[in-house]
């Protein structure tokens, strides 16, 4: 924690200027990268709709979902990349080396945030409801700590392995359908409800919506298995990170 | 005071027979019997110490283990062996303009990389104005760096290491770069900076930066050959090459 503490100026420079590099610094760039998830919600919303139709706002909840997993995509292809892209950094300099993954996830920790300011308009437009919409403030540390802990474990692991990104492909594509985006989660059978609760994103995806649509405070369990599990990912990260740190300098 | 114990310090290196960076290749050496590595020693129980206040040269040949010591002593890389113990900040200038993005400002950059070094930000901001005087590039300093030339570009990034307080700085060939004018500068600060009371550990090809530059110095073949005067050990140096 201190270690982070003490290099916070390294921490805040990196994460501004990956960020500033991203959009090139201007909010029209940010509002410009939505093209893409726009044109995909659009396209999903016309071939999904009888499906969406089943749940309220079913524009808005599929936006929020699409949004939501757009983090986890993004975040994590890139962030896998965190120690590999900046081998220079790694073998001439002694910046400790979880900084790198970890200003990757803040930058687009930080550029999703504002992906879902810029979706308020639309929400109102729309008729959500928007009273705990602030609530993201708290959410979204949560979200972006839960990344980071898997940031920290991809990064480290693809210097070993550097096919990880094909296989992770995958697992982002995956995770579109494992969560709750295109469907209501009332079409998951009785039986396998518990195990699709145990992803922890599944929760997380419906305290969004939540505050961002439908005007409610999230479940308090649903929001504390969260944390315990980010918390717990945290830690675990940690030690992989620390041990497989080790032979960076000589596989990078 | 000692400023940098090395002690018995040795670094061995696995270089696999055949590649496997990724999971697939791994996969298929598994059923073709394990990876197989080559053992290759880089440095093999290498001890020495630099004085506070010295100015201490590397020379040798080529994969002598000169880059592989110095990053040991940085801290970048740690050894198999032995320990290292240092009094001090170091500031390692193993290679100009790390983590330099062209597509960014010169003061941007500036700002990255003394951070990198170690630097607060505000500190740095402080001290632009004085890092792009003597980087020599006060007209281009609104400039994105990918239009600087790379001389420029090296300027800059020395210029902005030295104004990052190191007690101690280990300096890789680096300053081989430049052209002649700006080269001479750099030794002229790094003697400034030494009478300032700043340890300097640096590796060199040459002969004559060793002769002009450093107190002591030390010819490095994977172990330690000679340690004394400079004279002494470029006469070994010459010795070394002559052999071949």
């Amino acid at each position: 924690m201190f270690e982070y503490l003490k290099n916070r100026d390294i921490i805040l420079t990196l994460t501004k200027y990956e960020f500033k590099q991203r959009y090139r610094g201007t909010i029209l760039g940010v509002a410009w990268s939505l093209i893409v998830p726009f044109l995909m919600a659009l396209v999903l919303y016309v071939i999904f709709s009888k499906l969406l139709h089943r749940t309220e706002y079913g524009v808005l909840y599929l936006v929020v979902g699409i949004f939501f997993h757009r983090y986890f995509a993004l975040g994590t292809s890139i962030g896998l990349n965190a120690i590999t892209a900046k081998a220079h950094l790694v073998t001439k300099t002694t910046v400790p080396r979880e900084i790198l993954p970890l200003s990757t996830t803040l930058a687009y920790g930080l550029s999703s945030f504002m992906e879902m300011m810029i979706l308020l308009p639309g929400i109102i437009y729309f008729g959500g409801d928007i009273r705990f919409f602030f609530l993201l403030i708290v959410l979204h540390p949560i979200y972006i700590l839960l990344i980071y802990g898997s940031n920290l474990i991809l990064s480290s692991l693809n210097v070993y392995f550097r096919d990880l990104k094909e296989i992770w492909g995958v697992v982002t594509q995956l995770m579109f359908f494992m969560l709750p985006i295109i469907y209501p989660i009332e079409i998951i059978p009785e039986n396998l409800l518990d195990i699709y609760m145990l992803n922890p994103l599944v929760k997380l995806l419906t305290a969004y919506r939540d505050v961002m649509i439908y005007g409610k405070i999230p479940n308090i369990y649903d929001l504390g298995y969260v944390i315990v599990v980010t918390l717990v990912l945290l830690i675990a990260a940690h030690i992989i990170f620390k041990k497989l740190e080790k032979g960076f300098v000589e596989r990078v | 005071m000692r400023a940098i114990e090395v002690l018995g310090v040795s670094k061995k290196f696995k270089i696999p027979v055949e590649r496997a960076d990724t999971l697939f290749e791994r996969i298929v050496s598994v059923f073709s019997g394990g990876l197989r590595y080559k053992e290759f020693w880089a440095l093999k129980d290498v001890s020495f110490e630099v004085e506070k206040g010295e100015i201490f040269g590397i020379i040798g040949p080529n994969g002598g283990g000169k880059t592989t010591l110095l990053s040991i002593v940085a801290g970048i890389l740690s050894p198999d062996s032995g320990e290292v113990k240092i009094n001090g900040k170091v500031v390692p200038i193993l290679g100009l303009g790390v983590g330099f993005n062209p597509e960014l400002s010169v003061k941007d950059n500036v700002i990255i990389y003394g951070t990198i070094m170690g630097l607060r930000k505000k500190e740095i901001e402080r001290k632009f104005e004085e890092i792009v005087q003597f980087a020599e590039i006060d007209e281009f300093k609104n400039a994105k760096l990918k239009n600087l030339s790379s001389g420029m570009i090296a300027r800059l990034a020395f210029s902005t290491v030295i104004n990052t307080n190191p007690d101690i700085i280990i300096v890789d060939e680096v300053l081989a770069v430049g052209d002649i004018n700006f080269r001479r500068k750099c030794y002229r600060k790094l003697r400034e900076m030494n009478e300032e009371g700043i340890t300097i550990l640096l590796a060199s090809h040459s002969p004559e930066m060793i002769r002009g530059l450093c107190n002591r110095a030390m010819l490095l073949k994977k172990t330690v050959i000679e340690i004394g005067e400079p004279k002494e050990v470029l006469r070994r140096y010459e010795e070394l090459n002559a052999k071949k």
